[in-house]
């Protein structure tokens, strides 16, 4: 009779256990958001308006969406919401870093301080702001009465209300690029600067030539982050205008099409449409920071 | 070790993923939709709870339904109910309660905005999630939603012991108007109004019967100064009470500015109604139904005519947004009733019935000596109509979703509501009881029934009409609503012209009606 031999178990390699471990997440995002993007892209190439089934309409959607003059403004005004935002939230993010990384009493209270406005939910602070800005009782414009200025009307004029939403957006995301600038300015590498002072460069120089590229990856997580946010800008305006006053953004008009008139397969399209713009930016700024990370 | 850590890890993992499959299987209960559920219970309101005496329960017991008359609910399943957010919208909350302690079917509610209720409602009931067994439908969403819904009168008919001829009996008593707004066009009643909002005009009493106002308004206009009949006198007393700080009312020294008309013109709905007051008034519509020999509607037409009366409309609505207080633009009724209530605006061109309580407890306690009348306002064709429950098909106890949508809407309720801190009654017999009623005083009639006469006047001239309203017959009216809300705001401020309204308004009902709507629409070249 033969011996029985037994073969000794082969151990998982790390390589399979690293696939087992990511597994899970590969599964909450195959279902989560792999197969609801494939059924959106699939929706927007038919008419379904909740009830029914949907029909294949090929391009229609697209058609409509492309044709229409509200999408353009709305998608025109998030550009330059875009645009504004991101400038001001990095130069004043970057002169708040600066002021924050000097050594000063109290300053454990000020960098709190000035976290918090990201700790509310958008939502709620858009509420805040439109009684604080209220043309008639906001405290705002209370203060500025003392001053006889009267009835700024930050949320009832057309030329206005978009820049009051950007800067209610500014000022809640502003601690954001300030704490991320911040944390790059503690990590600085101090010989580099003691070189350029002992060779008499200027601030200026030192922070221009020396301070910005060293924080250019950085600067560009936050930019490539704060688009893709940006892009989806509805908050603010949920509590204030709701799309008033020209302040229609893209994320409401896909809102409006979607949720108010129940129309998913234009909603998709637009859906799509969003992804599509926001990949594309993204892929642009990804490769930008890649670009930059190697320089380092 | 490295074997303990790897079993750890394995185990987080799976930790993980039965978490995220038992999340995904949890299925919620209509309870549990929101956390802003509450539920009823010991914890009611603060709200005193009013009781019919004398007369008034005389009346009710002969003529109207109440709580007493619910028969015992056999299923006791729990219902969740959709209510709006609002001041006079907290009243309903303790009449809930009564209803769940009387009945023993516990109720929860939630309380929406109402410029959220639509979507929101309209997800769960295309879903048939059953999340809430009683919706809260504003009428022009009648036609579109009645796929979703159980008529009021087959529900009568099967949990009702007086079947629907005991409904039909009780229906005598609404605000015939408001029936029709709750009705199909093919003439299904799909619930019973519970809270009314056709405008009014809210006028200074005190100040429209100041001799020295009548004198100087008369030299200027050359007529006597009385609430307004036309939208011309609308302007021009919009402009005689606009003051700077400094100028005189009634012979005394301003110390602030006054503007003469409180409007509602951001992108909320309102401005819409605004808008149709002003349309319906002046003979026109925002498309005009065209019909066949049956009756049935085959068409809605933006007529030639239609389209002037909206220009015109729109330039009468900009003349006047210079008439009323800096902030207006981005305006819902909130702001115009706080300025009227402060006394900063004389005139609420049109104003919802349900700010009565609100403006005239406030303005006497802001402006001493000041008070307040309803009127109709001019052409007398405002925005109508108002809220009902309506019954989800996909409820689990449609019986005693039923009787709540009944006695929500009694006699009893309706008369109670009002008394107990404000409430826009949607039946004519609580304002005749009211007035009959020697237990209510003078003062306590004008605080809680008020805008009662302006309400039957205007109801008696405008239900003949309401039937060719393109809100209550298009099956695509809250799509139509919406784009209304935004085409008529941008009107008021300017980004576009009355012309370019009236041309977008067109383009718009036509894309929306023939995308949405079973029934074609056209614009007339």
């Amino acid at each position: 009779m033969k011996n029985k031999k037994t073969t000794p178990k082969k151990p998982m390699s790390d390589k399979q256990f690293g696939w087992l471990l990511i597994a899970p997440l590969c599964f909450v995002l195959a279902v989560f958001m792999l197969y609801p993007t494939v059924y959106a892209v699939v929706m927007s190439f038919t008419k379904y308006l909740m009830k029914g089934t949907p029909t294949w309409i090929g391009a229609d959607n697209y058609r409509y969406i492309l044709h229409n003059s509200e999408m353009w403004n709305s998608l025109g005004r998030t550009g330059l919401t875009v645009i504004i935002c991101i400038v001001f939230e990095l130069v004043l993010g970057m002169l708040l870093a600066l002021l924050l990384n000097r050594d000063f009493r109290g300053q454990g209270i000020v960098r709190g301080l000035c976290f918090m406005p990201l700790l509310i939910s958008p939502l709620a602070m858009s509420l805040i702001w439109s009684y604080i800005l209220n043309n008639q009782y906001g405290i705002v414009n209370i203060i500025l009465g003392w001053f006889n200025i009267y009835n700024i009307p930050w949320f009832s004029s057309v030329s206005m209300a978009k820049y009051t939403i950007m800067g209610m957006t500014i000022w809640q995301w502003l601690p954001f690029s300030t704490f991320v600038l911040l944390a790059g300015l503690k990590g600085l590498p101090k010989d580099q600067f003691e070189a350029a002072q002992v060779d008499g460069s200027s601030s200026w120089n030192t922070f221009w030539r020396l301070t910005v590229p060293t924080l250019k990856p950085l600067i560009m997580i936050i930019v490539l982050l704060r688009v893709m946010s940006l892009i989806r800008t509805y908050d603010p305006l949920y509590g204030t205008t709701r799309g008033g006053l020209g302040t229609e953004t893209f994320d409401w008009y896909v809102y409006r099409m979607g949720f108010v008139k129940y129309d998913v397969g234009r909603g998709t399209a637009l859906g799509v449409f969003s992804l599509v713009i926001t990949l594309l930016i993204s892929n642009v700024l990804y490769s930008q920071l890649m670009k930059a990370l190697k320089k380092r | 070790m490295k074997k303990y850590q790897r079993a750890l890890a394995l185990l987080l993992a799976l930790l993980l993923l039965a978490f995220t499959v038992m999340a995904c299987g949890n299925k919620e209960t209509p309870a549990d939709t929101t956390d802003t559920t509450e539920p009823i219970g010991p914890q009611s309101t603060d709200k005193e709870d009013v009781e019919l005496t004398g007369e008034a329960a005389e009346v009710a017991a002969e003529k109207g339904f109440g709580l007493a008359d619910i028969p015992e609910i056999s299923n006791k399943e729990p219902i969740n109910v959709m209510v709006e957010a609002s001041g006079s919208g907290d009243t309903i909350v303790s009449f809930i309660e009564k209803f769940a302690e009387k009945t023993g079917v516990e109720v929860t509610y939630e309380m929406i905005v109402m410029t959220s209720a639509y979507s929101k409602e309209l997800n769960e009931l295309q879903a048939g999630t059953g999340a809430y067994d009683l919706v809260m439908v504003e009428t022009s969403w009648t036609n579109e939603w009645k796929d979703y819904l159980i008529d009021i009168g087959t529900a009568a008919e099967e949990y009702d012991p007086k079947g629907k001829a005991g409904l039909e009996a009780d229906l005598e008593n609404y605000d015939s108007g408001l029936l029709r707004c709750a009705t199909t066009t093919d003439g299904v009643l799909m619930g019973l109004p519970y809270y009314s909002y056709p405008l009014f005009q809210y006028i200074r009493q005190d100040v429209f019967e100041d001799e020295t106002e009548k004198a100087a308004f008369k030299e200027k206009y050359g007529y006597d100064l009385a609430p307004a009949t036309t939208w011309d006198q609308i302007h021009d007393q919009g402009e005689f009470f606009t003051r700077k700080k400094g100028d005189t009312l009634k012979g005394e020294v301003l110390d602030h500015d006054i503007y003469g008309l409180a409007m509602m013109a951001g992108q909320f709905p309102h401005v819409q109604d605004e808008m149709a007051a002003r349309i319906w008034g002046m003979g026109g519509h925002f498309a005009t139904p065209v019909r066949d020999a049956s009756g049935e509607i085959t068409e809605f037409v933006f007529t030639k005519e239609d389209q002037e009366i909206m220009l015109q409309a729109c330039k009468d609505y900009v003349e006047d947004m210079k008439y009323s207080p800096p902030g207006t633009e981005n305006a819902f009724w909130d702001f115009a009733g706080s300025q009227f209530a402060a006394g900063n605006a004389i005139i609420m061109p049109d104003q919802y019935n349900g700010l009565w309580t609100w403006m005239v407890t406030d303005l006497a306690a802001n402006v001493p000596g000041a008070t307040v009348v309803a009127a109709p306002v001019p052409g007398m064709q405002p925005y109508t109509g108002g809220f009902f429950m309506g019954i989800s098909k996909d409820s689990a106890n449609i019986e005693a979703s039923y009787w709540l949508a009944r006695y929500i809407a009694s006699y009893e309720a309706q008369y109670e509501m009002p008394l107990s801190g404000g409430w826009p009654v949607t039946r004519f017999d609580v304002v005749e009881s009211a007035q009959a009623n020697p237990d209510v005083d003078e003062a306590t009639y004008h605080e809680a029934f008020g805008y009662g006469e302006a309400q039957i006047e205007t109801a008696e001239y405008q239900t003949p009409y309401i039937n060719d309203y393109l809100h209550f017959n298009s099956d695509a009216a809250g799509k139509l609503y919406d784009e209304m809300t935004t085409v008529f705001h941008e009107n008021a401020v300017g980004v576009h012209t009355p012309e370019e309204t009236v041309k977008i308004w067109g383009e718009k009902l036509v894309d929306v009606q023939n995308t949405y709507g079973s029934v074609p629409a056209s614009v007339e070249e």
